[in-house]
């Protein structure tokens, strides 16, 4: 080894990642804030998301919302900036930003002109480092986070999705919204907001994601200026979650005399992502209801059967486990429902085959790094690795691990996580119990 | 830290660029868009344009055919997106299913899609399958067979898709606007089609309207990604160069829409929870060079919280949750529209008010220089944030060489904004933006079938 490449491989100790094929670079400061960069220099643009590990999961008792409340609430005034300041910076400068939250984080994610990052890391470092949640703007964000909650029951597909939620998980956080519900989001404050800051946006519970035209070790020395003195603090855990799986198929029809097709989300407990077998699990889901066109329930139930225009199921992906469902909109329902709970019957007695493993494989190893070519979708990609300990070398382990999955482990999976005749049902509709003629259900009035 | 953003803030009237510094040591060229587009045109009449991206071994496929809503005559209204549904079937050499099979097994992402002016198809794939791609859309192109029993399922399936519509108030909402809104022009018919129009397709009816939209020279095929133009004409001409081309002249129903005598309000009550308050005033199409400045006036008017009607009906008046605004419009005329979530269905006439006060205002007033540079600060770099996704780029190009003839439009959209004045901004306010003109829709609650 000469020289020039002991020294550089001194310099590159805090690097992890595939440095060849990925320049993807992590490293934290001593507070515990971790950064990863993503080099990428096409284009003078970046792509900035801070997060915080802390999502709806951790929102108060009966106040649901408060998560994604605090995240749209750092836009919203600091220390030294008014909402309309911040604004006016980001709009001035063309960028695009938002708050956002999901069970398992809270996030702001900024894309900027490569001219405007320092700009762009000041801001962030005020509204992370200095909020002031101001009474009024908090009045405005829950206005509107209340007609959004309010407007989504508007759709039929949301309502069932939401019965269904209640129904499995009962009193868990899981039974709503990540961004909460009508009956929730009134009951938050300020200072519940306030609280949820202090002990959640702290530097060992967030990290920050920088894709772009981007040096990692000037973002790492810029980050670090801005954040260094930050101070960390304890990381709550989230609560348990206790799910039961219904002895038998419990149905809820809830009647809609306007409508001219039936909706349908059924399902029951699902498996964290965590699970050691999370990839064959995903496997096996892709093959009985994943693309429309061709899995085995997008097979019976549209081509064949010509019953619906969308079917599919999926497993919910967070860090405690939740649903496994699947949908369908009809005007057939008793014929689309019959034939989901066969193909899921299917699955679980006699499994996939080779060919159909064979074809997911490539599937998921084909389509994985078209999901990060774009600096958004690397961002993306990034987030989830990170937020979920996956390590940045899984960009590259990812597809070795699809392949190596066997045909075997995709059939345990099958056994192991899905329950026929245990489910839970919602169904909306213009459609009678007599007419949907399930058997060996239990009705929920 | 604080000093550098309050700096920004009192400077912010000047281009972003010219106070930071530091950051410019970051800074990476963009290579002009255009010195990356290539393009050429088969004896047969199809139209390739190339845009060459080896950032990834990636690339983007895609065919754009000159029909859609625009083109199909009443009674047959939602054709073309049967037509979509159909070709992913049975061609004479591949077997159904085969398309989504195919693609899968290499990871791409496929999908076709139906709108007013084009039905499009892609596939993005890594860059070693991409010919795959090609030989598909080729064969989708001119060898789709639609056997009888495929009809059959498939238009269920679209029947299907159509109730879907039918049971989300909104999309009823908006459906219901556009034919207020367009009396005569094809824009009220909505891309799927009448219910009853759908119902009534018949498989003769499907061939025939593929048979005579579906070939090189009513096409766009796109090319995006890490493929050089080299490679790309010899494959292009291998897969599509022997295909029959017949060009299709496109109707021209620009005039067709009676001239406005009076606004024009829709009532519908829906089972919601949430009031919607929608205006929207016709506004020139693309070959109309004003076209640009209602894209500006409507970013002035509610795009952001710094937007106009964000202060007043939001900030100010505390009337509404949320308001945006946007200029719909492609070829021909379209509408520039401003949706608003009232607190409550009762305070609608009090935000017409406030709407309508604004637009009066922005007919009378100059709009600051501050307010104009900020949409023009937004537009370019919204136009670098475009070239990240090379289905994005693609998009684009398909859609400027469809609607204006030339994929060179929206380069010159781009510079129409940079050109664009306050005065042009009132002037196209008062001449577009009146009362004479306005549709208004609202979308309120059902109580009795609550």
């Amino acid at each position: 080894m000469s020289f020039r490449s002991r020294k550089s491989f001194i310099f590159l100790l805090p690097i992890i990642g595939n440095l060849l094929a990925t320049p993807l670079f992590r490293d934290s400061l001593s507070n515990g804030l971790v950064i990863l960069t993503y080099e990428d220099n096409r284009l003078p643009i970046i792509d900035i998301s801070f997060v915080c590990r802390s999502g709806a999961l951790f929102d108060p008792e009966g106040k649901a919302g408060t998560a994604g409340l605090c995240a749209e609430m750092l836009f919203r005034g600091t220390k030294n900036l008014s909402a309309d300041s911040i604004a006016q910076i980001l709009d001035f400068m063309g960028a695009q930003y938002r708050a956002g939250v999901d069970f398992d984080h809270c996030y702001l994610t900024f894309r900027l002109l490569s001219r405007d990052l320092f700009t762009g890391l000041d801001l962030l470092a005020e509204m992370v480092l200095e909020p002031s949640f101001p009474i009024d703007e908090l009045t405005r964000v829950q206005e509107q986070a209340l007609a959004n909650a309010l407007r989504a029951y508007d759709n039929p597909a949301t309502v069932i999705g939401m019965e269904f939620d209640r129904l499995l998980f009962g009193p868990h956080r899981f039974s709503l919204p990540p961004q909460g519900d009508t009956t929730t989001l009134q009951k938050i404050t300020c200072s519940d907001l306030q609280n949820f800051h202090k002990i959640h946006f702290v530097p060992n519970n967030c990290f920050i994601v920088v894709v772009g035209a981007v040096d990692h070790l000037k973002i790492k020395q810029e980050i670090s200026r801005r954040f260094a003195g930050w101070r960390s603090g304890p990381v709550p855990e989230p609560k348990p979650l206790e799910l039961y799986l219904p002895e038998k198929t419990r149905v809820k029809l809830i009647t809609r005399k306007e409508m001219n097709q039936t909706y349908i989300q059924f399902g029951h407990p699902g498996i964290s992502i965590y699970e050691q077998d999370i990839i064959p699990t995903r496997l096996m889901s892709y093959i009985l209801g994943g693309p429309p066109l061709s899995s085995r329930m997008g097979l019976a139930v549209r081509e064949y059967g010509g019953l619906a225009y969308d079917v599919r199921c999926w497993f919910d992906r967070r860090s405690l486990p939740g649903a496994f469902r699947a949908t369908v909109q009809t005007a057939k329902p008793k014929e689309a429902i019959e034939k989901m709970f066969a193909e899921i019957t299917r699955m679980c007695q006699t499994g996939a085959d080779k060919s159909e493993l064979l074809k997911a494989q490539n599937y998921f190893i084909g389509s994985f790094p078209l999901s990060y070519s774009s600096n958004q979708g690397k961002l993306n990609r990034v987030i989830e690795l990170e937020l979920y300990h996956l390590g940045t070398n899984w960009l590259t382990e990812f597809p070795e691990k699809v392949e190596a999955t066997t045909l075997a482990q995709v059939n345990e999976a099958a056994k192991r996580h899905l329950y026929p005749n245990h489910y839970i049902v919602v169904i909306m509709g213009n459609i009678t119990k007599d007419e949907l003629n399930l058997t060996d259900v239990e009705w929920i009035e | 830290m604080v000093l550098i953003t309050v700096l920004y803030l009192l400077n912010a009237i000047t281009p972003p660029s010219s106070n930071t510094k530091g950051p410019e040591q970051l800074l990476v060229a963009a290579a002009p868009i255009e010195s990356c587009i290539g393009e050429f045109t088969l004896n047969n009449g199809l139209h390739v344009i190339h845009y060459f991206d080896s950032s990834a071994p990636v690339v983007s496929v895609n065919v754009y055919y000159q029909v859609g809503s625009y083109d199909e005559p009443p009674g047959i209204t939602g054709i073309s997106h049967m037509v979509e549904h159909m070709s992913f079937k049975h061609t004479d050499i591949y077997k159904p299913g085969d398309f989504d099979r195919m693609l899968d097994s290499v990871g791409a992402n496929n999908n076709g899609f139906t709108s007013t002016y084009y039905t499009g198809y892609y596939e993005v794939l890594a860059k070693k399958h991409w010919e795959l791609a090609l030989k598909m859309e080729a064969a989708r192109m001119h060898r789709c067979v639609f056997p009888d029993s495929e009809f059959a399922s498939e238009h269920q399936v679209v029947a299907e898709e159509r109730r879907l519509q039918d049971n989300r108030p909104t999309s009823v909402f908006w459906e219901q606007f556009e034919a207020v809104a367009f009396l005569a022009h094809p824009h009220r018919n909505p891309t799927i089609g009448w219910a009853d129009d759908v119902e009534k397709f018949t498989v003769e009816k499907v061939r025939e309207w593929y048979k005579k939209h579906y070939n090189p020279a009513n096409a766009v095929l796109v090319i995006a990604g890490d493929v050089r133009l080299e490679e790309v004409k010899p494959k292009v001409e291998k897969y599509f160069g022997r295909i029959k081309g017949e060009s299709v002249p496109r109707k021209n129903f620009y005039n067709i829409e009676p001239p406005f005598s009076g606004e024009r309000r829709l009532i519908l009550r829906k089972h919601i929870n949430v009031p919607r308050l929608l205006i929207a005033f016709p506004t020139p199409g693309n070959r109309d060079s004003l076209y640009i400045v209602g894209d500006v006036v409507a970013s002035i008017l509610g795009q952001g919280r710094k937007s106009r009607l964000y202060r007043t009906l939001i900030i100010d008046s505390a009337l509404a949750t949320s308001v945006s605004a946007w200029n719909s419009v492609e070829r021909d005329p379209g509408l520039l529209e401003i949706m608003v979530t009232p607190k409550d269905e009762s305070l609608i006439p009090k935000i017409e008010n406030v709407i309508n006060a604004e637009l009066k205002n922005m007919a009378t007033e100059l709009v600051s220089d501050h307010e104009l540079q900020r949409v023009k600060n937004q537009t370019i770099a919204a136009s670098l944030f475009e070239r990240d996704d090379i289905s994005d780029i693609a998009w684009l190009l398909a859609t400027s060489q469809i609607n204006a003839g030339d994929w060179r439009d929206f380069l010159l959209q781009m510079e129409r904004i940079e050109k664009t004045t306050t005065s042009q901004v009132r002037a196209f306010c008062r001449k577009y933006l009146t009362e004479q003109r306005r549709i208004v829709g609202i979308l309120v609650s059902d109580k009795e079938a609550r």
